[in-house]
């Protein structure tokens, strides 16, 4: 009796290892599963190309095939993945907020929005002035908004995790853009869109939207970067030029210990992390002797070595209490660190450094924050039509514009930079990314660069890389960024 | 001579040796408590600097601002409402689970019945298995049964059952306390002519009272710090936030120089219902700790 309980427990056991440990992977596959039930309805993979058609009347000429977002899903079972949740509620949540619109023969849609929470502050609300003015530009559709609030890094794994029931209309950081992608989340843009996002933005700002197929999926709003805040009363304008010049006047922390940051030597020196746009995965990461790693290792050392710098993060908090006179951080940071230091705040691009008589720019990883759109809202006629333009609207230079009045996010769109060049904040934002920045990639090898990079940057803060071994452990760190598998 | 000697060498002994232990365990204490100190003190920084970084370790100045922001800048994360969400949902679950780990408690206690071993081993098998492990399969049936997408009111119910449907699997420290109570009291209630409700509720329970209060503490704790579920089921909809997700996202990039101490003031806010709730039940919950009560 016992051992036969026993090797129950055990089968139990097994059965609910295997149950539980395959029950991430079978999401996707539980999820389609459901799909032929509701098919018969919604007449999934037919109901996408037709439904392409209406968007075609309007942007005419300018629409090629590939603006039909479900056809580039590179995963078979995405098309029919989007359908059951989607099939039958939008209509239900009509009740939440009644529409505005009284055309009766407007459009019923329900959309689903998610941007940061401080687009949506109570009294500071921008995606609800941008709605108000999109339903009154569009009296053919009668939209019922609902707003939630996803901040842009956390965007990827809210979506990945279940990509039917996320927002139609999502804001991210562009590095995220390949596994949105592989996940089925994001449409490829085309036509007027597609022109809006190459008339709009400077090839870096294409770039970073970019996939390996050479597609773009996703509309920039801002730029994603980091430079220089310092006290003007130590540093001069022409001091902030150079960190050598710098450090025999005060106290600069440089970010070493953050994996976002502390490349910036060896990027500066001329390593490159996939080629020039970001998204050539058989170059690799080259941080090695021959892409100056032994001169940015060299630096760091000799920086690290100075009593002038102190090695941390981003840590504005050093600033504003006066223990350094320069820090490196994002136009995040701008509005605490104005109110602590007032007219002492100066900002500026990343400054140069000079190794071997060779001066360099310092070299930020950079990338966009942009708003794209969920394929899956293609499920009810005329909704993804209606999506894209909404997340055009929001990409464009009225709405870049408000939320830089609103919010003092810097936009991206290209001509508005004379709109913003009375801001230091801005204007070093943009100097740097057009100066001295590399694109932030959004291969999934792009996983591989984070825990090297900052341990290198950690043991040089720290000592344990020192000018007698720095040859060595830049080609470890070489290898184990360019290592096969994870 | 040499007896005094040794008797003195003894003391000596002892005396260092509690030297030592004494030491040791205040630099324990100390390390221990720090990082409380650390959130308390600075959820109390003067100054402007509401960044992560601080040069010293106890503020120099001391203000009531950021409490007071906390409870009032509600325009970007209301801070009062989800305090009221999770206390909410924290009681509701509470209750509910107390209930369930007592009644299969009495079953697996009293009540003989040919699957009981079985069942035992079974649920012990499955307590093994820590619950998040089926966090996404507890996703999606919610989201199937509930329509989460569309019915975002229906989130706190769904975090309810989500902390409760398992609070039965819990049972063995109080089956193991009720097996303490002895059988004859229930005869005796039998032969009175009770039920078996009347058994449990008039006999047992009253009995299992030090017992209960650890269960209460417990099952409050469990849904008031949880962070998995929460996050995995409010996803965007940030009315529905709970506390922990709501102080976590006060650590994102664009908020952390700002929030900063606003989040070491809502983590001593949220250490504030359990330590009530804790001081008012210590006294039950040393009896229930401190051994069986022999019938």
């Amino acid at each position: 009796m016992k051992k036969i309980l026993a090797l129950l427990l055990v089968a139990l056991m097994i059965v609910g290892m295997t149950a539980c440990g395959g029950a991430d992977k079978k999401d996707p596959t539980t999820a389609s599963t459901e799909a032929p039930t509701t098919a018969p309805t919604t007449k999934p993979s037919e109901s996408q190309p037709s439904e392409s058609q209406p968007s075609e009347s309007q942007p005419a000429e300018s629409q090629p095939a590939e603006s039909q977002p479900s056809e580039s899903q590179p995963a078979e079972s995405q098309p029919s993945e989007s359908q059951p949740a989607e099939s039958l509620p939008p209509v239900s949540a009509n009740t939440e907020k009644p529409a505005k619109n009284p055309n009766a023969d407007a459009l019923p849609l329900t959309i689903k929005v998610w941007t940061p929470a401080e687009d949506q502050a109570v009294d500071n609300n921008w995606l609800e002035t941008m709605q108000a003015q999109f339903d009154a530009a569009h009296p053919e559709y009668n939209i019922t908004w609902i707003n939630e609030s996803v901040s842009e890094g956390d965007a990827a794994s809210m979506v990945t995790t279940d990509v039917s029931a996320a927002a139609d209309i999502y804001m991210f950081a562009n590095d995220q853009l390949g596994g949105l992608i592989t996940a089925g989340g994001l449409a490829k843009q085309g036509g007027i869109y597609l022109d809006q996002i190459k008339n709009d933005n400077s090839q870096f700002m294409i770039n970073t939207v970019t996939h390996t197929d050479g597609a773009q999926y996703a509309f920039p709003v801002t730029n994603n970067t980091w430079f220089l805040y310092y006290n003007k009363d130590v540093f001069t304008e022409e001091d902030v030029k150079s960190l050598d010049t710098m450090i025999t006047k005060g106290k600069v922390c440089i970010p070493i210990t953050t994996g976002w940051n502390a490349g910036c030597f060896f990027l500066g020196c001329g390593g490159t992390i996939f080629g020039e746009a970001g998204n050539d995965a058989s170059v690799g990461i080259q941080f090695g002797e021959d892409h100056g790693g032994y001169k940015a290792a060299k630096k760091m050392i000799e920086l690290v070595g100075n009593s002038n710098i102190v090695a941390g993060g981003m840590d504005t908090g050093r600033l504003i209490e006066g223990e350094v006179a320069a820090v490196f951080s994002g136009s995040w940071s701008a509005a605490e660190l104005r109110e602590n230091l007032g007219d002492k705040l100066g900002v500026a691009a990343l400054p140069t450094f000079t190794v071997d008589g060779e001066t360099y720019n310092m070299t930020a990883m950079s990338g966009s924050k942009c708003v794209g759109v969920n394929p899956t809202s293609g499920s009810v006629k005329g909704k993804q039509k209606a999506c894209t333009q909404f997340a055009a609207f929001l990409a464009s230079a009225d709405a870049q514009l408000a939320r830089y009045a609103m919010r003092g996010v810097i936009p991206a769109h290209k001509d508005l930079i004379s709109a913003v060049a009375n801001d230091p904040v801005a204007m070093a934002e943009i100097n740097t990314i057009n100066n001295s920045a590399v694109i932030q990639s959004a291969l999934p090898q792009m996983g591989k660069y984070w825990s090297p990079v900052e341990n290198f940057g950690k043991s040089v803060a720290n000592g344990e890389i020192n000018m007698g071994n720095y040859m060595d452990m830049v080609d470890q760190m070489n290898n184990q960024l360019n290592a096969e598998g994870l | 001579m040499a007896k005094k000697n040794s008797v003195g060498s003894l003391k000596a002994k002892r005396y260092t040796m509690d030297v030592i232990v004494h030491t040791f365990l205040i630099i324990i204490a100390i390390i221990w408590i720090s990082p409380f100190a650390y959130l308390v003190a600075h959820s109390f920084r003067g100054g402007g600097n509401t960044t992560m970084y601080y040069s010293k370790f106890f503020p120099e100045t001391f203000t009531f601002k950021h409490y007071q922001d906390l409870f009032t800048d509600k325009g970007l994360l209301d801070f009062p409402q989800m305090f009221m969400n999770t206390l909410k949902i924290a009681c509701i679950s509470c209750v509910i689970s107390t209930f369930f780990v007592l009644s299969v408690s009495f079953a697996m206690s009293r009540l003989k019945w040919k699957l009981r071993r079985p069942y035992m081993n079974m649920a012990m098998v499955i307590t093994l298995f820590p619950g998040f492990m089926s966090m996404t399969a507890t996703y999606f049936l919610l989201k199937a049964f509930f329509g989460l997408d569309e019915h975002p009111e229906r989130i706190h119910m769904a975090l309810v059952i989500c902390y409760c449907s398992g609070a039965g699997t819990g049972f063995y420290v109080m089956k193991g306390y009720m097996d303490t109570i002895p059988k004859a009291l229930d005869e005796a209630a039998y032969l009175d002519g009770a039920t078996k409700w009347q058994t449990f509720i008039k006999i047992t329970l009253p009995l299992c009272k030090p017992m209960i209060v650890y269960q209460v503490i417990t099952s409050f704790m469990g849904p008031w710090c949880d962070f998995i579920f929460c996050k995995l089921i409010c996803r965007g909809s940030q009315d529905y936030y709970t506390v922990s997700v709501g102080l976590w996202s006060m650590l994102d990039m664009d908020k952390i120089d700002k929030w900063y101490t606003r989040f070491c003031a809502g983590s001593v806010m949220v250490a504030i219902p359990i330590s009530i709730l804790f001081i008012i039940t210590q006294k039950f919950y040393q009896e229930a700790m401190s051994g069986s009560v022999k019938g």
